[in-house]
């Protein structure tokens, strides 16, 4: 199986429909964090180029869902980036480690951002 | 309008609101039953899962949320009404891939064989609390019993991204929503009209790198400050805790960066409707016209 029928199994979406407008790059709100943005995430797995699994955009989409509002061809960018991420993720390579998270910032984090990342970035 | 009776209802707290955000809980349950909606809390409810899995082909993720469903089937209840934000788009989005995976509900009942009641489609459903203050209390409600009005407070109405996006889980305008705007403005609250109002907060990013939530703060907190707000109102609690600390370091780094005070929508809500001290502000923070 390619990297793209892969990612296309695990996140449920036809990656082929994307026609590279770019409006999901548009408007995503910490585009200026990513190193690629999410329209050239989506060609790279098109072309099953798997070197895009090392981008840190996979890892930096929360899921805010603004992409997959205004995809003018309904694709669900947030699936696919989840998608990358369980490509890494199933292999057991946990992307934060509990033992890393410094004893102060677990009294300053509220629970919920905790288990929200842990859901995230590990298998 | 939805009519549900009030014992059609019930009230969904989840994890955060039972631990560090008690003033949403406090204000969200003053607000009910100011009004005449006295909901009962869900029997035996557990986690909601905290966020929707986007993977297609893994059904665990979901089995957290669907066993809330089956404790609301069997209290019969039509509606869960879930008060933050994160709860109830999970629930949400859960209830939506089981309506378009009608297999996959039944893999779901299957594995937790152990469970008594099935689960089936059409038995529950789940309201945030823009749907249950218009849909089902209605804002009518809200301007009739109101004690004190908002004398032309500027709230700038934060909605963070999950309760407009994504489109089946919205409950209101998905891009620029207004549904709590109305409302407040029935109050004599000016609202702000800001373009940050529904952008991310950044989230749990916080764990991996605070400085992306910072910066999304910065400019959330900028925007309503220019368009003139004097207070931030958020519905969800982690985007409550990200604005509200995240500003603290903000103002440290003494790049002239002023600090807006946060609250929850409920706590505004539960002040007009004559909440004692302790309910709208409990830290006694310096909050505009909440002193009065």
């Amino acid at each position: 199986m390619s990297l793209r029928e892969n990612i296309e199994k695990i996140s449920g979406v036809n990656l082929r429909s994307c026609y590279q407008c770019g409006t999901c790059s548009s408007g995503c709100p910490i585009i200026e964090m990513m190193d690629v943005p999410p329209s050239k995430v989506v060609y790279r797995l098109q072309k099953s180029d798997s070197s895009i699994l090392e981008s840190n955009t996979i890892w930096l989409c929360a899921a805010c869902f603004t992409c997959d509002t205004r995809c003018p061809r309904g694709l669900r960018i947030s699936a696919i980036m989840e998608a990358a991420r369980a490509l890494i993720l199933r292999r057991n390579i946990d992307h934060i480690k509990p033992e890393t998270i410094k004893p102060e910032a677990y009294s300053e984090l509220p629970p919920i951002t905790l288990i929200a990342a842990f859901r995230k970035y590990t298998g | 309008m939805i009519n549900y009776q009030v014992k059609e209802l019930a009230y969904y707290p989840g994890c955060t609101l039972k631990n560090g955000a008690a003033e949403l809980e406090k204000s969200f349950l003053f607000v009910c039953d100011a009004l005449d909606f006295h909901l009962e809390e869900l029997p035996k409810w557990n986690c909601c899962g905290t966020v929707f899995s986007l993977q297609q082909d893994v059904l665990v993720y979901h089995l957290a949320s669907v066993r809330n469903l089956i404790r609301a089937k069997e209290a019969s209840k039509k509606a869960i009404v879930a008060p933050c934000s994160i709860c109830y788009n999970t629930l949400k989005q859960v209830l939506d891939f089981l309506r378009n995976n009608p297999d996959s509900l039944n893999k779901i009942n299957e594995f937790m064989f152990e469970e008594k009641t099935k689960f089936s489609l059409g038995d529950v459903d789940v309201l945030d609390v823009i749907g249950f203050f218009r849909d089902v209390i209605g804002y009518e409600r809200f301007v009739k019993s109101a004690k004190h009005r908002l004398n032309g407070m500027r709230i700038a109405v934060y909605y963070g991204c999950l309760h407009s996006r994504p489109r089946n889980a919205a409950s209101c305008e998905i891009e620029m929503p207004n549904a709590i705007e109305q409302l407040l403005g029935q109050l004599d609250a000016i609202c702000t009209e800001y373009p940050m109002k529904n952008e991310c907060c950044g989230s749990y990013l916080r764990v991996k790198d605070p400085t992306i939530p910072l910066e999304r703060v910065r400019r959330i907190v900028k925007s309503a400050s220019l368009n003139g707000a004097e207070l931030i109102a958020t519905l969800c609690p982690l985007c409550y805790d990200n604005i509200k600390n995240l500003q603290k370091r903000l103002e440290r780094e003494g790049s002239g960066f002023k600090i807006l005070p946060v609250v929850y929508l409920s706590q505004i809500l539960a002040m007009c409707l004559g909440a004692p001290k302790e309910i709208y502000n409990p830290k006694s923070e310096p909050v505009p016209a909440f002193s009065s």
